[in-house]
């Protein structure tokens, strides 16, 4: 995805400060545009282009002409907080979007978010590059499968990400106890994140506050990813989707019913092994020499 | 042979009139604090009876003590596996109903109350509630009620009684009864101990004292059923065990503990014996009725010299060597084989022994004047109002022989004083009487001078503490604990 790297870039901080000191003034500009490229590399890309398309987000080629800087940064720094004000242009991203909102991405303040508009703004003076676009391989069968395994952990992610089960649930999948209930339902995934290469993007780089600080260390190979999302397409257009459908929530219901059942069995439990635990002797001592 | 010095009790139950002053003594020293109301680290009870917890004696219910496990001994309340099913809740501990619900009386209406036709009166008050109650239930609630219903036949010690026996002991005018003060037994292979989670418990190696280190407790309340005497308490405020601790800052300063020191039937022996470590497991794995005898084994004569060296080489101090020697404990176990250990078939080897009590003579009323059943002057053992049976029980783990032998002995040193000092048994009937008690006249004036005429000195035989040595041991500075007596809490107990 980093195909935009007419700029250097400076990701080495040891490599930035020396430069820094001998340049002056003019480097404090590009050594702003290196960390503003950096903070973009690692997390808006997951979501959006510039002048690659639209993915999640919308493409943000041209973005500082559609609204006010002032308006662009307050939105950067707190999407919530102007999504909440009912502001209209939001609300169209956020349609958009199919009502995914813009997470409040942690380190990205007023400086931070100018910093990334002026990158954006003299990125957006290249004309959109109109290459061949590339065909995306279809997915197999085996994509499927192993996208199935690499989910519910029988098989492990190279770089030791979790598996997804453990906080996800996709219905149908996982046996009697399906998914976790931390993170949001995955069935519909492929459809919620606008399909095949917005999804793609956003698993290469996941920037929910959650996922995040996890998978910043043990980011997926782009092999598993492409079995993830083959997977994920599978539950929305796969010939097994309609079964899908009928078992949909079926998971997290039994899930909550078992529990139920599971923790009267145990206190049964408890109550047959301490069903001594409050007979007293002295009072029945005492009722019996009544009698 | 590993040579040890343990400080050991004897409680001599001839003497002893229930006066709980051993109690009122501990109460007001050790358990007069928030959390302590209910424990009696020292109770008397009256025998027959229930006791405090009720029915203690009955493992059935509180799994106290150890058990032979395929000729292994095993911890009857817990083990790993027992550990981990009970771990936030033990099921044999005694509830409040097993002790009984603390109370304090309403003091203060005696002074504020409006003038009335009728004295005040000071209502009792629960200490749990802080409602007023009807006190149903108290630690020593079988006081003298030695032929109650309630208390008297459910005594855990009937239960091996023939219907026969039993119906005698409760029959008017062959009614009798006896006490038997208890506190912690000190054991020689301690339950509490074995069952601490913590590592709390320990029995200190220099005179065998079982203490509780409250830093460590955490709660776990696992010697509280295993003690098969109940004499661990769980202190509701601080969240942690306590026990008996021998009044050990006493002791250390050759004072004796606080309950035996008011004793006013000065029933209380006290003295250190030496006894070997290697024998405790064995001696603690042999059938019950060979129980009682064999836990004399365990001490060893401080007089052989072979004894003596093992003990220096343990690193034992000539003066605690010479202090077994004279230890009036030594006398009655050992040397007069009187004193027997409460309860034996719990397999604690408890370190506190009893000498069982003779019975009233028999006498009953005919239509007049009540004249004696027997023409004996004292009554024969076998025809005791308390069945030897019973007594056996006690303190012989069922075995009626040693509890003979102890009530014999006794039996024939009276006879013994009635002819040296009264006179009205002829010489042959006494001697006699000393023979069938495997007794001579030497031995016999030796039992009555320390059981009747014994002072404070004879009576409590405290080998020095030995601390600054202790202190060396351990840091190698004796100004450490300079201006200390060894005791006090260096951190508060209460819990956060």
């Amino acid at each position: 995805m980093r195909g935009y790297g007419e700029i250097p870039v400076f990701t080495n901080t040891s490599l930035i400060v020396p430069i820094l000191l001998l340049a002056g003034a003019s480097s404090a500009m590009a050594q702003d545009a290196a960390e503003a490229q950096a903070f973009f590399d690692s997390n808006c890309v997951a979501c959006h282009t510039i002048g690659g398309g639209r993915l999640v987000g919308p493409d943000l080629h041209g973005v500082n002409t559609r609204q006010t800087r002032e308006w662009l940064i307050d939105f950067m720094v707190d999407p919530a907080k102007v999504l909440a004000s009912g502001d209209a242009y939001a609300q169209e991203i956020l349609a958009a979007s199919n009502q995914v909102p813009m997470p409040q991405l942690p380190g990205l303040d007023a400086a931070m978010a100018g910093a990334l508009l002026d990158l954006i703004a003299e990125k957006s003076g290249t004309p959109i590059a109109a290459g061949p676009v590339e065909e995306a391989v279809p997915f197999t069968a085996a994509d499927v499968f192993l996208g199935e395994e690499l989910f519910v952990g029988s098989q492990a992610f190279m770089h030791g990400s979790p598996a997804c089960i453990s906080c996800h649930n996709v219905d149908g999948v996982g046996g009697f106890f399906g998914g976790g209930n931390l993170g949001p339902d995955l069935t519909e995934v492929f459809t919620t994140l606008n399909g095949r290469r917005p999804l793609t993007a956003w698993l290469g780089s996941p920037a929910s506050d959650t996922m995040k600080p996890i998978f910043a260390d043990a980011k997926m190979t782009d092999g598993e990813i492409n079995a993830l999302v083959a997977f994920f397409d599978a539950q929305v257009n796969g010939e097994s989707a309609a079964d899908r459908a009928a078992v949909a929530g079926t998971a997290s219901a039994s899930f909550f019913y078992s529990g139920l059942a599971f923790a009267v069995l145990i206190l049964l439990v408890f109550a047959f092994l301490w069903r001594n635990r409050y007979t007293a002797t002295r009072t029945p001592m005492v009722e019996a020499s009544k009698r | 042979m590993d040579v040890r010095s343990q400080i050991s009790m004897t409680f001599h139950l001839d003497k002893c009139i229930g006066c709980h002053t051993c109690s009122v003594a501990c109460k007001n020293i050790w358990t007069d604090r928030k959390g302590t109301e209910y424990m009696w680290w020292n109770n008397v009870e009256t025998k027959p009876g229930t006791g405090f917890p009720s029915r203690w004696e009955d493992q059935d219910k509180y799994q106290g003590g150890w058990e032979l496990d395929k000729g292994k001994l095993r911890l009857r309340s817990t083990g790993r596996k027992r550990v981990v099913a009970n771990i936030f809740h033990n099921p044999n501990m005694p509830t409040m109903d097993d002790y009984y619900e603390p109370w304090t009386y309403e003091y203060s209406t005696l002074f504020d109350a409006p003038e009335g036709h009728d004295q005040p009166t000071a209502r009792p008050i629960s200490m749990v509630t802080g409602d007023y109650i009807d006190v149903k239930a108290g630690p020593n609630f079988d006081d003298d009620l030695g032929g109650s219903r309630v208390y008297a036949e459910n005594d855990v010690n009937l239960e091996g009684l023939p219907e026969e026996t039993r119906q005698q002991m409760f029959e008017i005018q062959r009614l009798a009864f006896f006490y038997v003060p208890r506190m912690c037994n000190h054991c020689a292979n301690p339950a509490c101990v074995a069952s601490c989670p913590s590592g709390a418990l320990y029995k200190r190696g220099e005179d065998g004292i079982v203490l509780l280190n409250q830093e460590r407790c955490r709660g776990w309340r696992s010697c509280v059923p295993a003690c098969p005497y109940k004499k661990v308490y769980f202190n509701w405020s601080t969240g942690k065990s306590e026990k008996c601790i021998l009044c050990y800052p006493r002791v250390e300063t050759q004072q004796p503990p606080a309950c035996h020191h008011s004793c006013v039937g000065r029933i209380r022996f006290l003295g250190n014996v030496l006894y070997d470590a290697d024998k405790i497991e064995g001696l603690a794995s042999l059938p019950d009725d060979r129980l009682a005898e064999a836990q004399r084994d365990l001490i060893l004569d401080p007089n052989d010299p072979e004894v003596i060296a093992g003990a220096k080489k343990n690193g034992i101090a000539d003066s605690v060597i010479t202090s077994a020697q004279e230890s009036p404990t030594y006398r009655f176990v050992k040397e007069w084989k009187m004193g027997l250990p409460l309860h034996a078939e719990f397999r604690t080897l408890p370190m506190l022994f009893y000498v069982p009590p003779l019975s009233p003579v028999l006498s009953a009323a005919h239509h007049g004047p009540t004249s004696l059943e027997s023409d004996e002057l004292f009554h024969e053992i076998e025809d005791a109002r308390v069945p030897l049976q019973f007594m056996a029980s006690l303190f012989g783990a069922g075995n009626t022989e040693p509890v003979r032998y102890a009530l014999r002995k006794q039996y024939a040193v009276r006879m013994w004083r009635r002819y040296k000092t009264v006179g009205d048994v002829d010489e042959e009937t006494a001697m006699r009487a000393l023979r069938e008690a495997d007794c001579n006249p030497d031995e016999a004036e030796d039992i009555y001078r320390l059981t009747s005429l014994a002072n404070h000195q004879k009576r409590f035989v405290i080998p020095p503490a030995q601390r600054e040595m202790a202190i060396e041991m351990m840091s190698g500075d004796t100004h450490e604990h300079k201006g200390s007596t060894g005791f006090g809490f260096r951190q508060d107990t209460i819990r956060v």
